[in-house]
């Protein structure tokens, strides 16, 4: 009874481990998805008004 | 100081009896929308916190990227103007002509390199699945070893299975080919143990010295291998499931090494740096086209810049299979087999 208590608490722990490292992996695809969206923005905002002023 | 609040309140109040209605059915919608939404973010508050300090990160990054880019653009522009470069109008249409020829051969490169990074991921995926696939048929074919002298046996090998499956799922795209443990990492190890043995005495005190990431799969694979040994030696298993556990076995190991062998094949360096150069030869014919209107010219150049930047990051992206949007999906472990309950509990009660 011990041994199963301890087996299920052991895969209890481990299926916490799992979903945390789902979540993990869900932040950081989110923040991916928008990543490329931000980089192409900012680097449009600069080099736009770098060509008005400069070039 | 009551004055001034009443000042701002009554200001506002002017501004939203003189606005006009859409505006205002449109602010209170958005009221009703985020008032709505409070509970659901409040509920997943950890969440909502960790996803806006990573996108901070991300955002602070792109800003020191853009920077250094935005520099380099700077000092060739310089250099344009120095060497004062003038295209009479007669050569307009040349220039029209070129940046039409270096379209096609730049989208014909850019295919090329997209093409491949996404084959790679999707060939990524694929072994992820194959080893998923063989670890379930080990399972099942394990479980069909029902003699009374070797159900022990089989039972261990299901174990180890479950065990390696469940460090799988638990690491996801942290697990490594091998233990390479940064350096920093090591450095913290070696001060733990140092730490541990003068903290000996008080064994209260004594900290863990291994980390999650720095768990080495290999090893378990290894003993995956002499669990599947155990099994074949012994004489009473039909040849037939014998021949399955090995086969399944080392389908297992040869897509594992498939997984980390593509992922150690990325685009070189060189690639990257000639998809820079050609973006930017390309991108600089756009800037010496002569345009009557202003803002036409601005639109053209922000959806050059912005698809060309969009798509640069996108080919990394999933060049990288081990972070970003593209990241190597591991649902295959998760759904191929109910790992818990493969766990016979009532052998273990004995």
């Amino acid at each position: 009874m011990i041994k199963q208590i301890e087996y299920s608490d052991s895969l209890m722990s481990v299926e916490v481990e799992i979903e945390q490292m789902k979540t993990e992996q869900k932040i950081e695809r989110i923040a991916s998805f928008l990543d490329p969206f931000i980089r192409a923005v900012l680097l449009t905002a600069a080099l736009l008004l770098l060509s008005s002023r400069v070039i | 100081m009551r004055k001034l609040w009443f000042f701002i309140r009554a200001n506002i109040a002017l501004l939203w009896k003189s606005s006009h209605r859409v505006v205002q059915k449109s602010l209170q919608a958005l009221l009703i929308f985020i008032s709505g939404m409070k509970p659901l973010i409040m509920a997943n508050i950890d969440f909502w916190g960790k996803l806006s300090k990573r996108i901070l990160q991300k955002f602070l990054k792109s800003v020191f990227d853009v920077t250094v880019f935005t520099v380099l653009v700077y000092i060739m522009a310089r250099v344009h103007q120095k060497i004062d470069l003038h295209i009479l109008n007669e050569d307009q249409a040349l220039l029209q002509n070129f940046i039409e020829w270096y379209a096609v051969f730049y989208t014909l490169a850019l295919t090329l390199i997209i093409s491949q990074a996404w084959s790679k991921y999707n060939n990524i995926n694929t072994a992820i699945d194959r080893e998923a696939d063989a670890l379930a048929l080990l399972v099942q074919t394990a479980r069909m070893c029902k003699d009374s002298r070797t159900v022990s046996l089989s039972q261990g090998l299901v174990d180890v299975v479950i065990d390696y499956a469940n460090s799988v799922r638990r690491l996801r795209h942290k697990d490594q080919r091998t233990e390479k443990k940064p350096f920093l990492q090591k450095l913290r190890g070696y001060f733990i143990k140092v730490k541990n043995k003068v903290r000996s005495k008080d064994q209260s005190k004594v900290e863990k010295v291994s980390p999650k990431a720095g768990e080495n799969l290999f090893l378990k694979m290894k003993k995956l291998r002499d669990s599947v040994i155990l099994i074949i030696e012994s004489a009473t298993i039909a040849e037939c499931l014998k021949s399955e556990l090995i086969r399944q076995y080392n389908e297992a190991y040869d897509a594992r090494g498939d997984r980390f062998d593509l992922i150690e094949q990325k685009l070189s360096f060189h690639v990257w740096t000639i998809f820079i150069m050609f973006s930017l030869a390309w991108l600089w014919g756009f800037f010496w086209l002569e345009f009557k209107a202003e803002p036409f010219k601005s639109y053209i150049l922000g959806c050059t810049i912005f698809s060309i930047t969009f798509l640069f990051y996108l080919a990394r992206d999933l060049d990288d299979p081990t972070s970003g949007f593209w990241m190597m999906n591991f649902e295959p472990f998760d759904h191929k087999l109910d790992w818990e309950n493969e766990h016979d509990q009532t052998d273990r009660i004995q």
